[in-house]
């Protein structure tokens, strides 16, 4: 069987709408409320019903469609995820960005704005290949300073000073 | 109504929404200039500053930042070849040849007078329909608008594109999923918080907007990057002269008139938006040619350029009338624009006209001074935006990255907003690898809430029966039109698969 992409987000739409159905029975609900037409459950309930069915359609439809075209053709089809698909570099620096997110999301108050965006944006544009250090420093201070001058004297917005220095 | 347009010609031509609008149409045409960022993304990117001003003002930087955005996807259609957005991809097909041909001024000219009168006869259009669509829309009642919102999100995934009915389909499900995460509005019982104190207020609009956007779309690039950059690499082609002749304009005048109908009415229904009137006026400009121009066509014909920059100006007016009459939105980006709405507790729809008439007002008069901005101030300044395209794009990425994390951070101030942009935006990637849309799931996420409250409402004024569906006739009557509106792309989609033969894949292969 080929596995299209078409295939694979069916799946795992599926997958996800069972597991949000399972927890959608888990709602607490008050006593006696179990009588009542509409509770906080109903909806939930509606929508986990509603996305099974329509996964499961598309899963049933593109199968059927897949079996007609395996009947007379074994080409690959333009649906499928192929190794040319993953460009090993880009993943990586995808990846690479999406922990430097995390990263700015724990260091932002505990080193606080200044320090940690402008390590977050060093960061990024090392990873994305910027390796000239007076583009690296002057793509990243100044926009700082001038973003945290804007925001706390002009705008008045707090910005964490960070935890580390009290 | 000529009170009401006071109004918003006194709020819009204010100095400081004046400013907006030129701000808003700069920072729009800079970021729908790059490839791969659209309206959506632009205009999430400003949310948070808009938190700091009045509604009217945050309305009128959106507005401005839409046209501007539409706009800058139209020059890199033009000068390289990328479309910035989906609504400007009929526009490369007659404007990139002109680029080649010497003409990107004229191209680029043609554009902004194509755009100007497209979003002018619309706006015309908007000041006529929407307030009296607002007073019909003010009988309505909960089980109408629980019909209404229905509707909207069948819609969206009934103009969806070829193929990909059930996938907006599940996004929609998806969106309406995630809006029930947090406390239940009317009983206070948590859903699906799983026990974290961040979760009880639900997951804000902004952080799924941002994510599921602005994030994904510049992680997107990384991944997409060969493509993207060889884009970019073009040498972008001199505009040279910006000027039309008389016998241009003359050629020009008439397809600008139609295609700004057509925009309008499309860019009205639910769901249709600046893609699909592009498309169906570049066709339909087509087929009124003659056999002499009709060959011109995708080889740098004036009138298959203008048709579709008319007539995505025009839709994008035209959307703007479900979304301020019935608080409906009729695309993705006005989906994220009643989100915003809603932030500043305005609720748009039939109330909006008599609660906040400035916002009403002042929305559609910035439409015509957006209109003016673009044309008097973005046009001459194109060969300096176009420098744009140069821009180092591991710079703008990570600009992007950090605009948008601390965009939300600083609504909420708390950290685990974006560990959550970070999970939202790796899911995102998933989906659009998978080939699904965004724009249903941020519409059934906004509407989701919305959707609930009024079938609850309904079923409380009708004893708890459903018979609200049949009683009213005017929920009947939508209902009836929602249903036919899902079912008609459903029977097809089967029936394709039904009669798809095996000779005719071995034909079409």
């Amino acid at each position: 069987m080929i596995i299209g992409r078409d295939k694979i987000g069916a799946l795992i739409f599926f997958i996800f709408s069972t597991c949000y159905g399972y927890y959608a029975f888990q709602i607490p609900l008050y006593p006696g409320e179990e009588y009542e037409v509409f509770t906080s459950q109903t909806m939930p309930k509606l929508y986990a019903m509603l996305a099974m069915s329509i996964a499961a359609l598309a899963l049933v439809l593109s199968v059927v469609e897949d079996i007609k075209k395996r009947s007379v053709v074994l080409e690959q089809n333009d649906d499928q995820i192929t190794p040319a698909f993953f460009d090993k570099k880009g993943w990586t620096q995808c990846a690479a960005l999406i922990g430097l997110m995390i990263y700015y999301a724990a260091t932002l108050e505990f080193l606080g704005f200044v320090l940690s965006t402008i390590s977050f944006l060093i960061i990024g544009y090392l990873i994305l290949g910027e390796r000239k250090p007076k583009t690296l420093f002057f793509a990243s201070v100044p926009v700082v300073i001038v973003f945290w001058a804007i925001m706390t004297q002009l705008l008045g917005i707090y910005l964490s000073a960070g935890d580390i220095w009290s | 109504m000529s009170e009401g347009l006071l109004l918003g010609l006194q709020t819009a031509l204010s100095m400081q929404n004046i400013l907006f609008v030129i701000f808003g149409c700069f920072v729009g045409t800079f970021i729908g200039m790059l490839p791969g960022l659209g309206p959506i993304t632009a205009i999430a990117l400003m949310i948070p500053i808009t938190y700091g001003i009045d509604p009217s003002s945050g309305m009128i930087l959106m507005a401005g930042v839409y046209y501007g955005a539409i706009f800058g996807g139209s020059t890199s259609s033009i000068l390289i070849n990328a479309p910035g957005v989906a609504g400007t991809v009929a526009t490369s097909f007659d404007g990139y040849p002109m680029a080649l041909q010497g003409q990107a001024g004229k191209a680029l000219a043609l554009a902004a007078y194509s755009s100007f009168c497209g979003g002018t006869i619309a706006a015309i259009f908007l000041l006529i329909a929407a307030p009296a669509l607002a007073k019909v829309s003010l009988s309505f009642q909960s089980p109408d608008y629980f019909a209404l919102l229905l509707l909207g999100l069948t819609a969206i995934a009934a103009f969806s594109s070829k193929g990909s009915f059930l996938k907006s389909i599940m996004m929609t499900l998806f969106g309406l999923m995630l809006s029930t995460v947090g406390t239940d509005q009317a009983s206070g019982v948590e859903r699906f918080t799983f026990g974290k104190i961040d979760l009880l207020d639900g997951i804000s609009f902004l952080l799924i907007a941002m994510s599921m956007f602005a994030l994904s779309e510049a992680l997107m690039s990384i991944i997409r990057k060969k493509k993207d950059d060889d884009a970019m690499k073009q040498p972008t082609p001199d505009v040279g002269s910006l000027k039309l002749t008389t016998s241009e304009i003359k050629e020009v005048a008439p397809t600008i008139a139609r295609s700004s109908v057509l925009g309008f009415f499309v860019g009205v229904l639910p769901g249709a938006g600046a893609t699909i009137a592009s498309f169906l006026a570049y066709g339909m400009e087509r087929n009124l040619a003659s056999a002499k121009d009709k060959l011109k066509f995708g080889k740098g014909s004036i009138r298959g350029l203008a048709a579709p920059e008319t007539a995505n100006n025009a839709a994008c007016s035209g959307s703007f009338v479900p979304l301020l009459t019935l608080g409906i939105p009729g695309s993705g980006t006005t989906a994220v624009m009643l989100g915003a709405l809603m932030a500043y507790g305005i609720q748009p729809g039939p109330r909006l006209l008599i609660d906040n008439p400035e916002v009403f007002w002042s929305v559609i008069v910035s439409m015509y001074v957006g209109n003016v901005v673009l044309l008097v101030i973005n046009l001459p300044l194109i060969p300096y935006i176009a420098r744009a395209l140069t821009l180092p794009k591991q710079l703008l990425t990570v600009l992007i990255l950090f605009f948008s994390l601390i965009g939300v951070y600083l609504v909420s101030f708390n950290t685990f907003d974006i560990v959550m942009m970070a999970g939202f935006a790796v899911v995102a990637i998933g989906l659009r690898l998978l080939n699904f849309s965004m724009s249903p799931l941020i519409l059934g996420f906004i509407l989701g809430g919305m959707l609930e409250q009024n079938l609850r409402r309904s079923l409380t004024l009708f004893d708890g029966s459903i018979s609200f569906m049949w009683e009213r006739p005017i929920t009947l009557t939508i209902l009836v039109l929602t249903a036919l509106v899902l079912l008609m792309p459903l029977l097809s989609a089967l029936k394709k698969t039904d009669k798809q033969s095996p000779e005719k894949e071995v034909a079409e292969l």
